[in-house]
């Protein structure tokens, strides 16, 4: 049985970071926990990085949910379309290498493999023709945002997250254990 | 010269069957929808699961909970207008059914199963890529809950 690893306060400090990052090895990581629940400043200094941790990553968090990407890919499908369809330029004569007409057939193999590939076909659902639905905007608020057109349930409850509109149907416990 | 030409000749063919098979691919109707259920087991005990820690700050905004671990994550690629059925913790099971897509949503009827006690019967438009999250409180003394992250992929 390995012996535990013994560690001051010094060295918590030292470690901090990687501590807060889960990056030390387990013996290591087992230490400076031990050592924490034994001492209120080290465990205070762990819980002050942690809390920031956590409010840095919300803060990226609600950065990218702002970051729309959607026009990415169709620009780069029409970038793509224009070069295909560009008029090639003149052969400029009978020295050129033939390797270099062998490139640019497989590039241009690629290219057409590639275009098909990102051409997904999308109208083959079936469309669920009801009640008109709200015109989606741009904005992330919306992108988790779910409609129900019929709900059921014993005392449920519908909880809506301002941000992305993440939507959670909550179903109590004294509502999911009644007959 | 000669070889070159056969060359060039075999590439040109393989680049056309190629492009047949492509476009014979794509004219095959695009039948199903990607579905995503995780399960989650939320609680006040302990740390956060790396693979949910994404969500955590959304689910920590509506739910009294600060852990969040993850027990299954299921993905399949359902038919339209077909039953799926997703066995998660504690005997309680997802059954869905993709009925269609209207505009960037995607309609499901789900139903969310205690056994054979259903806790929830709905219709629900989602948002494609959009997920949506069902929370069953399982004990309410030991503060734990499942939650069931439902997203669908067109």
């Amino acid at each position: 049985m390995p012996q535990p690893v013994a560690v001051t306060c010094a060295d918590v400090q030292r470690m901090l970071d990687a501590f807060v990052d889960t990056e030390l090895p387990p013996p290591l990581l087992l230490a400076v926990a031990r050592h924490a629940a034994g001492c209120p400043p080290c465990e205070a200094s762990i819980r002050e990085l942690t809390d920031l941790r956590e409010v840095l990553c919300g803060a990226i968090d609600q950065e990218l949910e702002t970051v729309d990407l959607r026009q990415v890919w169709p620009a780069v499908c029409r970038a793509l379309e224009r070069q295909r369809t560009a008029v090639p330029r003149a052969w400029p004569g009978r020295r050129v290498a033939v390797w270099g007409g062998l490139v640019a057939m497989a590039a241009s193999l690629a290219m057409a493999v590639g275009l098909w590939n990102g051409r997904r076909p999308v109208e083959h659902a079936p469309v669920v023709a009801s009640r008109p639905t709200p015109v989606v905007t741009a904005r992330a608020e919306l992108r988790n945002r779910a409609a129900f057109d019929r709900l059921w349930g014993r005392g449920i409850e519908v909880k809506r997250e301002p941000k992305a509109g993440t939507t959670v149907v909550w179903v109590s416990h004294v509502a999911s254990t009644r007959d | 010269m000669g070889r070159t030409a056969t060359l060039l000749g075999m590439l040109a063919v393989c680049s056309f069957s190629v492009s047949a098979e492509e476009r014979a691919a794509e004219a095959q109707p695009y039948d199903t929808v990607r579905i995503q259920v995780m399960a989650i087991a939320a609680s006040n005990v302990g740390t956060c699961d790396p693979q949910v820690a994404f969500l955590r700050p959304r689910l920590r905004r509506v739910l009294n909970y600060r852990s969040f671990r993850l027990l299954s994550d299921t993905w399949r690629d359902v038919a339209w207008q077909d039953t799926a059925a997703f066995a998660l913790a504690g005997g309680t099971r997802l059954m869905l059914l993709p009925k269609g897509r209207e505009a960037q949503q995607v309609v499901l009827q789900v139903r969310l199963l205690d056994g054979r006690r259903a806790l929830v019967d709905t219709v629900v438009r989602l948002r494609n890529q959009g997920y949506m999250v069902f929370g069953v409180e399982r004990d309410p003394s030991a503060e734990e809950a499942l939650l069931v992250v439902l997203r669908a992929e067109d």
